[in-house]
């Protein structure tokens, strides 16, 4: 209950599919969804072997509060070795698609081994089967869902699929679901591309059900109702994530030209008032309705126009109706860190990467990091084909087209940021960690954020730790660590449960909510420590994949360099005050390797 | 003396405590310190803001001893979460 205490085994090497039954005990200890599908994935494969390898494997998990009417219920998570960053990944996406899964009474999808041909895959309640899927491979995100559905005859199929991008082994590759929702980040959708599986595409009818039903209804009632009443739900219903533009720069952690700056002059042009504004073209604002994912009484999801007349659509009339629109990392990340304030060229780029299944956050800071190197004459027109300024909309444009099909400096693009620096012999100017690139966040004025990005088991990462108040209210480093820590253990229960992270559930909203719903007798403090063995378990699986203490670590720039404004004006990160005091608070030894009594504790000896 | 306060982020022409959001010149005795100014701008939760004084994050705890002086600029935000 809960749970549908069922997985899917898929053999793409041998073809085939079959069921098993979900191991219980792992459930309870490590839950659903993130949690999980690691503790699979942890067991199942050599984290030394080569993520885009037949060896590495890729999962697709729901968990028990998938598809239950919980606010937010329709998670799911893309759970591999990431191809950008060749350490665990797991990529969390909304929509419908994981509320379809699990109703079609799976808990989890294991992939494993290499088509020898593209195939996807068609579940109809208990029975899947492995489809061709020659016709499809070349084929968008935008193309291949309706196609699919379209083949079978049935629009209520869910379809989750790679664009071009993870067929040409982008290395920061999305799996895409319903068009425009993403499990973005790390490079899931790159991994899926090497499988040679396009798409997996599912109708669920049997539904999900919960072991004790009344009390189940009333916990999620009265969470809901408080969720209701708060003014975080009515922000994200009105104006989505794009508020923090404002916030990020007022403050100065907003980064800008590749973190050589932390505010942005041109912000008004970019911004939550910005998208609502009416242009004189057509009278239409960018932004024109909100929606929802499944069971989500928020609705943070946005929808856009892009002005008619604007150079990017033009000839492009898959572009000329409504798109996804802008949230605040995909805003940050084709705007102030490009230099960019052109809103049309902006919300282009963001569909763009949703039509071919591409990370915004990672384009933009790899993108970003190819114009410094355009800047300082690293790189030159004959390698990039055009100027790369700071600022450039033309440019940016072309480049996500290119990066997409994988064609010209697309191809070098899409080495994501550390591995293009690398490549040119600057990579000092990789924004990354573990070659991840940084969401919307500067490590100087929120030291905090610093350390996260640096400790994130999946590279930087801006909803692994939530040190955000913590941040604003403080550029100083004491209790950063103690923050940064504990947010980090309570994320990963969050994002095991099959629930969003907006809500901002309590471990004690969570409890109420997950007990009735699996039959187990869950305290806030039990999920505590759930929450801190599920980051152990990724982090045991990061140092068998080769990674050590140099990892936990922040590019020169915002180790060396001081911010130049805002509240962290002549700082830098104080990452090596915080890094040894994060170990010790986790019971990790000098070198970050949790100790044998941490290990015994959380039940990973 | 006079002070500029401005308020990012909020919901929309108030937010729930009555607080008009966009920027603003208002007048405040001299000697006043920070929570005190906030109290008269109705901004008393320190659960529910952020404040920055000429953009210096200023923790709750400080709000009572933070003089604030003429020509200052008050930055007010809640405190959003991202993704």
């Amino acid at each position: 209950m809960g749970w549908q205490g069922k997985i899917l085994r898929v053999d793409l090497t041998q073809g085939t599919c079959s069921a098993e039954p979900l191991n219980m005990e792992w459930a309870r200890q490590y839950l659903g969804q993130r949690g999980l599908a690691t503790k699979y994935l942890a067991e199942e494969m050599d984290p030394a072997a080569d993520s885009l390898s037949p060896g590495n494997k890729l999962i697709f998990a729901t968990g028990p509060l998938t598809g239950t009417t919980a606010s937010t219920g329709g998670r799911y998570s893309v759970v591999t070795k990431g191809a950008l960053t060749d350490a665990i990944a797991c990529s969390n996406s909304g929509g419908h698609f994981g509320g379809e899964l699990k109703m079609a009474g799976w808990d989890m999808i294991i992939f494993e081994g290499r088509a020898k041909e593209p195939v996807y895959l068609l579940i109809r309640d208990d029975e899947a089967k492995l489809l061709p899927a020659g016709d499809f491979w070349g084929k968008s995100v935008w193309e291949v869902e309706p196609a699919i559905k379209a083949k079978h005859q049935d629009p209520e199929i869910r379809v989750a699929s790679i664009g071009r991008a993870g067929e040409e082994g982008v290395r920061f590759a999305c799996v895409m679901n319903d068009l425009d929702r993403a499990a973005g980040r790390s490079g899931v959708g790159a991994v899926m591309g090497s499988k040679n599986l396009k798409a997996v595409a599912v109708r669920g009818t049997i539904g999900v059900k919960v072991r004790d039903p009344e009390e189940f209804l009333r916990a999620v009632a009265k969470i809901r109702s408080k969720l209701d009443a708060g003014p975080g739900r009515a922000r994200l219903a009105k104006n989505g994530t794009l508020p923090m533009m404002d916030v990020t720069n007022a403050f100065g952690a907003l980064p800008t030209r590749n973190s050589r700056e932390v505010q942005f002059e041109s912000v008004d042009k970019v911004n939550a008032a910005a998208v609502r504004a009416r242009r004189r073209s057509d009278g239409q604002a960018n932004l024109i309705a909100n929606k929802a994912c499944f069971a989500c009484s928020i609705g943070c999801g946005r929808v856009a126009t892009i002005e008619p007349g604007h150079f990017s659509i033009q000839g492009k009339k898959h572009y000329q109706g409504a798109l996804g629109g802008l949230e605040y990392e995909s805003g940050y990340a084709f705007g102030p860190v490009l230099g960019v304030d052109d809103l049309n060229a902006i919300t282009y780029t963001n569909a763009a990467c949703n039509e071919q299944g591409m990370d915004p956050i990672s384009f933009g800071g790899t993108l970003a990091a190819a114009m410094e190197l355009f800047e300082m004459g690293a790189i030159t027109q004959k390698e990039t084909g055009m100027l790369l300024k700071f600022g450039c909309a033309e440019a940016m444009v072309r480049m996500v087209d290119l990066t997409g099909v994988g064609e010209g400096f697309g191809r070098d693009l899409g080495l994501g940021a550390k591995r293009l620096c690398e490549k040119y012999g600057h990579p000092e100017l990789a924004m990354v960690s573990k070659g991840q690139e940084f969401p919307g966040y500067d490590g100087r004025g929120m030291q905090g954020m610093g350390l996260a990005y640096a400790t994130s088991n999946r590279g930087a990462c801006h909803l692994r730790a939530s040190s955000y108040e913590a941040d604003f209210a403080s550029v100083e480093l004491e209790g950063k660590a103690l923050v940064v820590k504990e947010t980090q253990d309570v994320n990963s229960v969050t994002d095991s449960a099959g629930i969003c992270a907006f809500p901002d559930y309590t471990l004690d909203d969570l409890a109420a909510q997950l007990s009735p719903a699996c039959g187990e007798i869950w305290s806030p403090d039990d999920l505590r420590l759930m929450g801190e063995r599920i980051w152990n378990l990724e982090r045991r699986f990061n140092l068998d994949a080769g990674l050590t203490k140099d990892d936990d670590s922040l590019p020169p720039r915002i180790l060396e360099e001081p911010a130049k404004t805002g509240a962290g004006k002549g700082r830098v990160s104080g990452l090596k005050v915080m890094l040894p005091e994060y170990y010790s608070l986790r019971g990790w030894d000098a070198a970050g390797v949790p100790t044998a009594e941490t290990l015994g504790r959380l039940g990973l000896a | 003396m006079r002070i500029k306060v401005k308020m990012v982020a909020m919901n929309g022409p108030s937010d729930r405590n009555g607080n008009a959001t966009g920027d603003r010149r208002i007048g405040v005795d001299s000697g006043s310190a920070l929570s005190a100014v906030l109290q008269a701008l109705n901004v008393v939760s320190a659960e529910s803001f952020m404040v920055l004084v000429n953009g210096d994050a200023v923790p709750s705890g400080q709000w009572p001893a933070h003089g604030i002086n003429d020509g200052d600029e008050i930055t007010i935000f809640p405190p959003i979460k991202g993704g």
